[in-house]
């Protein structure tokens, strides 16, 4: 699948702070892109660079294979609907007219404010003032405006901020249907890593500016895969006998970490070890949680 | 650009801006019109002339703050919803601003055009010596129009720079007692200050005989250099302040 998306060396220095570091993101196409950290990882900066509203200090951005540069910005931003932080509203006038504003200034005809009202079920509200809206019908109407036009890329920032659980719950569903039912591709930032967990395919986690992780969320549950910890009073021999057996192990301190085994394999290795006199002390059996990893690469505590 | 005006009208939807307007407006239509209601033959044979001399000299206090309120009813919109983190992936920043500023160029004509109807109508009423003097009426709109436009775009940077809008309330606030007491420093000095072109501008003088305690009108030659000076001026606010507009990062 091509990037829709592709940053190489992406920095933003405010002031002597180095807000983003050298981000190497690659976003597939059709894909929803969770953009994971910790509160002030710059998710919301990198978001502002892709979206030309904040410049780069250094570093390349490029949007459906296009160089981003400030001549062809608004060309490419035509095709991308953008929720950064809190949703942005005139609160004096009715979500419909604030629509309608969007809709002229994005070339979008004005038929597709119902279909977008819908999709985000506010077509009952729409006639009411958007002061008088909850925060989560703010949150809505913010998505409405990204979606006016079907744009084929997404960029949410911490779109379910303020929405109640199931606010979130329907807010993340819909997030997930739209690659499917619009083939759009979706940037999701969230500091709660079950909600990425949740919606993404792909992940990203950034800690401290710098990119720590991206692959396909499933590589990152595959980190998560339980393993068998064994310790003998001879790891070394043990560790011959068990890669004679095809058995890749991994030294941790004084244990060897086996992949997941069945009970009689494990059973039938460990006869193995005391036979050839390796007395074996401890078999443990470990398993590392998402945010266990998500704390070892980010060394951040994790939001659940 | 039109789309985008339009779009700045639409915004203001429900906002009044013209409620100020007309609110302060009519404050100084009242403050003339009872100067005027018990004019001698004298007065009225310089009735226009009076008109011409008092309008901008209550401009100078007034107008500033219809310009420091309009531009901030205009700008604040935008911080208030956090558009302008929307609105510069929709269209070119430097776009909004201008559009922004026709809009509010708009309010300022409106003013100026009232003025200046009331003038006419005021002036027929009352039965001024002569025809209104249309020449000298049009001066009047191309002066005071560039002097409020000026101001409005000051206004309006300040209002787009900071979110507090008590910055550029104050700022109009204090320019315009600043423009009004320019007016009795030495000739030449309010040319250093933006809301005394007011006074530079005018072209009908008073001379009051301590003795008789007759008040006379005249004209005077126009301020070209003071005009120039004010569009130099109007140009340099207009790109500098977009330009800190564009650059801005939210």
């Amino acid at each position: 699948m091509p990037d829709v998306i592709t940053t190489t060396d992406l920095c933003k220095q405010y002031g002597r702070f180095m807000r983003v570091k050298d981000l190497d993101l690659r976003v597939p196409e059709g894909v929803v892109y969770g953009f994971l950290g910790p509160n002030g990882a710059g998710k919301s900066t990198t978001m502002k660079m892709l979206l030309g509203i904040a410049r780069p200090t250094a570093g390349t951005i490029s949007v459906f294979g296009q160089p981003f540069k400030s001549r062809n910005r608004l060309s490419i931003l035509k095709h991308v609907g953008a929720l950064i932080e809190s949703p942005s509203y005139y609160g004096h006038l009715t979500g419909a007219e604030n629509l309608r504003i969007i809709c002229v200034l994005k070339g979008v005809p004005v038929s597709d404010i119902n279909r977008v009202l819908q999709i985000v079920r506010l077509e009952n509200q729409q006639d009411k003032k958007v002061s008088q809206y909850s925060m989560g019908m703010k949150q809505r109407l913010g998505l409405a405006c990204a979606l006016l036009g079907n744009p084929r890329l997404l960029i949410l920032d911490e779109p379910t901020n303020g929405l109640d659980p199931a606010g979130m719950q329907e807010m993340r569903e819909l997030i997930c249907s739209l690659p499917q039912r619009y083939g759009m591709t979706v940037m999701v930032s969230s500091h709660l890593l079950s909600e990425i967990d949740q919606m993404a395919t792909d992940v990203g986690i950034i800690s401290q500016g710098e990119l720590v992780f991206q692959d396909r969320l499933a590589s990152l549950h595959e980190k998560s895969r339980p393993s068998i910890a064994v310790r003998t009073l001879n790891n070394l021999a043990a560790e011959k006998i068990l890669g004679g057996q095809g058995i890749a192990c991994l030294r941790q301190d004084d244990y060897l970490l086996l992949p997941q085994l069945s009970d009689i394999e494990l059973a039938d290795h460990i006869s193995r070890l005391l036979a050839s006199n390796i007395g074996v002390v401890r078999i443990e059996e470990r398993r590392r949680s998402l945010e266990e990893i998500f704390l070892e690469l980010t060394g951040t505590a994790v939001s659940l | 650009m039109i789309k985008s005006l339009v779009m700045e009208f639409w915004k203001i939807r429900r906002r009044k801006v013209w409620t100020i307007v007309a609110a302060l407006l009519f404050m100084q239509i009242l403050w003339l019109l009872w100067g005027v209601n018990r004019m001698d033959a004298h007065e009225l044979s310089q009735g226009w002339m009076f008109f011409l001399y008092q309008f901008p000299l209550l401009n100078a206090i007034m107008v500033p703050v219809i310009a420091a309120v309009t531009a901030s009813r205009l700008c604040d919109i935008e911080h208030k919803g956090q558009m302008l983190k929307l609105l510069p992936t929709l269209m070119p920043a430097g776009r909004l601003f201008t559009a922004k500023f026709l809009c509010g160029a708009f309010y300022m004509l409106a003013v100026v055009l009232l003025q200046i109807a009331v003038m006419v109508i005021a002036g027929l009423v009352l039965g001024f010596a002569g025809n209104p003097p249309l020449d000298k009426l049009l001066y009047y709109l191309l002066f005071t129009m560039t002097v409020s436009i000026t101001i409005l775009l000051l206004q309006q940077v300040l209002s787009l720079l900071f979110k507090n809008q008590m910055i550029p309330l104050a700022v109009g606030v204090i320019g315009s007692f600043a423009g009004l007491f320019s007016m009795f420093l030495p000739p030449g000095l309010g040319k250093f200050i933006l809301w005394g072109y007011y006074g530079v501008l005018m072209f009908v003088r008073m001379d009051w005989d301590r003795v008789t305690r007759i008040t006379d009108f005249y004209y005077v030659p126009v301020d070209w250099s003071g005009f120039g000076i004010l569009v130099v001026a109007f140009c340099l606010i207009y790109l500098i302040g977009r330009s800190l507009f564009i650059k801005k990062e939210v």
